[in-house]
């Protein structure tokens, strides 16, 4: 039996917003001329996304619907009824006018009803500064902001309810940028990638659990975040190695601050040069006392051809009393520059004479076919109790011959657990 | 599902009256996914009957449905479950006929079901979504009363929303 009653349009407004909410700002627009009724319900949506899937052009005549964008907006905010949670302009293929986004920004600063989640990613030609007026929408809980350039006004003291911070090709002087981190009380989650000019960063906030970093810089080092649980750290280092080095040996190494200053870390994943650069620098092979109780998953990348990479790596292993997942990728390019390394199995050495005993799985991935990688795999098969799987995924096809001979001799190898499989993946 | 052995509190039942007069008992946990009746709930001194005027006994016996299995599935709080929620929210908006969905609506909007609200408007809009307005009109049985030349006038000034 076919309906014959409207009924969508008898439906409260609070349950059309919702329905809104579900749909691109472009088929919101649409249902303008379903009938009058309708004619301004689109305006009650309260995320205005505008980015390439909800506000889709036409490839071609593309030039004359930039032009035609910005009047999009503007009509768009103008028309709108009730408040606006979220705004984002992710639009980074042509760039926009700075005065633009600046009254988009204005405008919604001044919403009576204010605004959480704000995401600005355009491209804008050039370095862009944030109009001020920015740091006063204390109402935002997610931040995100890419190609552009921070300001904050001296009397900008933090914004009280941001639970999330993301910056990704920012401009911010680094005092800015520490003062703006330490001044959001509940920021839970920070995200950092590729900002300009910062060397040595101090993060400072007590809520934060989620920390991920990607770019250049010398250091990091963290205060008060007695909080964070999950951190990522993908860093590349020019020079500074020396500087670093001289740093370390003043005070101890840096891996045993970082631990300290880390004390509820659960996971932390770990690439590019950080730890061969700086967690590892100053490292003596030594009893450890055991700082990270909490840490029960680890990744990092290492060159086991490489002896401070593998003793940096020894030294967190180590460290973490509780860890349940390693993983490792090899860092192979290094390993065949560096051929004629390490001669001796480092493993053997036992520095540590460790055990790890809640360790239950191991990945390592882009594995060759060199002695330093067998005895690895064989330290920690004779190491790991507990272990249930050790999966083993080489970089490249190795051949046939090659691959057999590799597993050949890690089937020889002696496991401290009975349970341990060993998983072959193929590249 | 019989309630499991080691939980030991005696889980509280209550009464759920329909317009039409139709009762449903159901455990407090499953009937506190609607705000509504979570709010009733917690009043102090608060009765076993609950009576729902707003709500037709069909499809309240519909929402409680939903909320008995989301409610059962939340209990192991295993990585699985929001897979098996997913997969049984698509089966139960899968046929719904308009009028079901409406009157579904309001009983989830009524009983302040905001999970189940933001599952059905999802569905409306799943028959919005890049549709022609026409389509749209045809789906819904939506009457245009605009004037002549009227709604072709509101095309041209967002012609961008409707290529």
């Amino acid at each position: 039996m076919k309906m014959k009653v409207d009924r969508i349009s008898n439906l409260p407004d609070s349950i059309i917003e919702e329905i809104m909410s579900h749909l691109s700002i472009r088929d919101a627009v649409r249902t303008s001329i379903l009938s009058s009724h309708w004619r301004y319900k689109w305006a009650m949506f309260s995320k205005l996304v505008f980015n390439k899937s909800s506000f889709p052009f036409p490839s071609q005549d593309g030039v004359v619907y930039m032009n035609e964008f910005a009047t999009i907006i503007d009509h768009i905010l103008l028309l709108h009824i009730g408040p606006i949670d979220k705004f984002e302009l992710s639009y980074a293929a042509r760039p926009l006018e700075q005065s633009d986004i600046n009254r988009w920004i204005i405008h919604l600063s001044r919403t009576r009803t204010s605004i959480k989640d704000l995401v600005l990613d355009a491209s804008t030609g050039q370095d862009y500064i944030l109009p001020s007026c920015l740091f006063s929408c204390q109402s935002l809980t997610n931040l995100v902001l890419c190609h552009c350039m921070l300001k904050p006004p001296p009397t900008f003291h933090g914004f009280e309810n941001l639970r999330s911070l993301k910056l990704k090709f920012v401009n911010v002087a680094q005092h800015l940028l520490e003062n703006l981190i330490s001044s959001c009380p509940v920021l839970e989650s920070l995200n950092l990638v590729d900002l300009e000019s910062s060397s040595h960063l101090n993060i400072n906030a007590k809520n934060l659990k989620f920390f991920n970093i990607e770019g250049f810089y010398q250091g990091i080092s963290f205060e008060n975040t007695t909080s964070l649980a999950e951190v990522t750290i993908s860093f590349s280092f020019d020079d500074y190695n020396r500087e670093n080095h001289d740093r370390a040996h003043k005070n101890s190494s840096n891996l045993l601050e970082f631990f300290y200053q880390l004390s509820q870390i659960r996971r932390l994943d770990i690439s590019y040069g950080f730890l061969k650069n700086y967690l590892g620098v100053g490292i003596e092979p030594c009893n450890l006392p055991k700082p990270g109780v909490h840490l029960h998953y680890l990744a990092v990348d290492i060159n086991l051809d490489n002896k401070e990479d593998c003793l940096a790596t020894l030294c967190l292993l180590s460290s973490a009393p509780n860890l349940r997942e390693l993983q490792i990728k090899v860092d192979l390019d290094e390993l065949e520059v560096n051929a004629v390394g390490t001669k001796t199995n480092f493993w053997e050495d036992d520095h540590f004479s460790c055990l790890f005993t809640k360790l239950q799985l191991v990945k390592i991935f882009s594995i060759g076919d060199s002695q330093p990688e067998l005895d690895f795999i064989k330290f920690m098969l004779s190491k790991s109790p507990v272990l249930e799987r050790m999966i083993v995924r080489p970089a490249k096809a190795l051949g046939l011959r090659d691959e057999l001979g590799f597993t050949k001799k890690c089937i020889r190898f002696m496991r401290a657990s009975v349970r341990a499989e060993i998983i072959w993946l193929d590249p | 599902m019989s309630s499991s052995s080691t939980t030991t509190t005696t889980t509280r039942l209550l009464m759920l009256k329909a317009s039409d007069g139709v009762t449903f008992e159901v455990e407090e946990a499953v009937a506190t996914k609607l705000g509504a009746i979570n709010n009733m709930v917690e009043e102090e001194g608060s009765e076993d009957l609950i009576c729902l005027p707003n709500v037709n006994g069909k499809f309240l016996g519909m929402v409680l449905e939903w909320c008995k299995k989301h409610a059962n599935n939340n209990t192991n709080s295993d990585k699985g479950n929001d897979e098996v929620n997913k997969w049984w929210d698509k089966e139960f908006v899968m046929d719904l006929d308009q009028n079901t969905l409406y009157h579904l609506l309001m009983a989830a909007d009524y009983l302040s079901g905001t999970e189940l609200v933001d599952l059905l408007t999802e569905k409306v809009a799943s028959m919005i979504r890049g549709k022609k307005v026409e389509e749209i009109r045809e789906t819904f049985k939506i009457k245009s009363d605009f004037l002549p030349g009227q709604e072709e006038e509101i095309r041209k000034k967002n012609s961008w929303a409707f290529e």
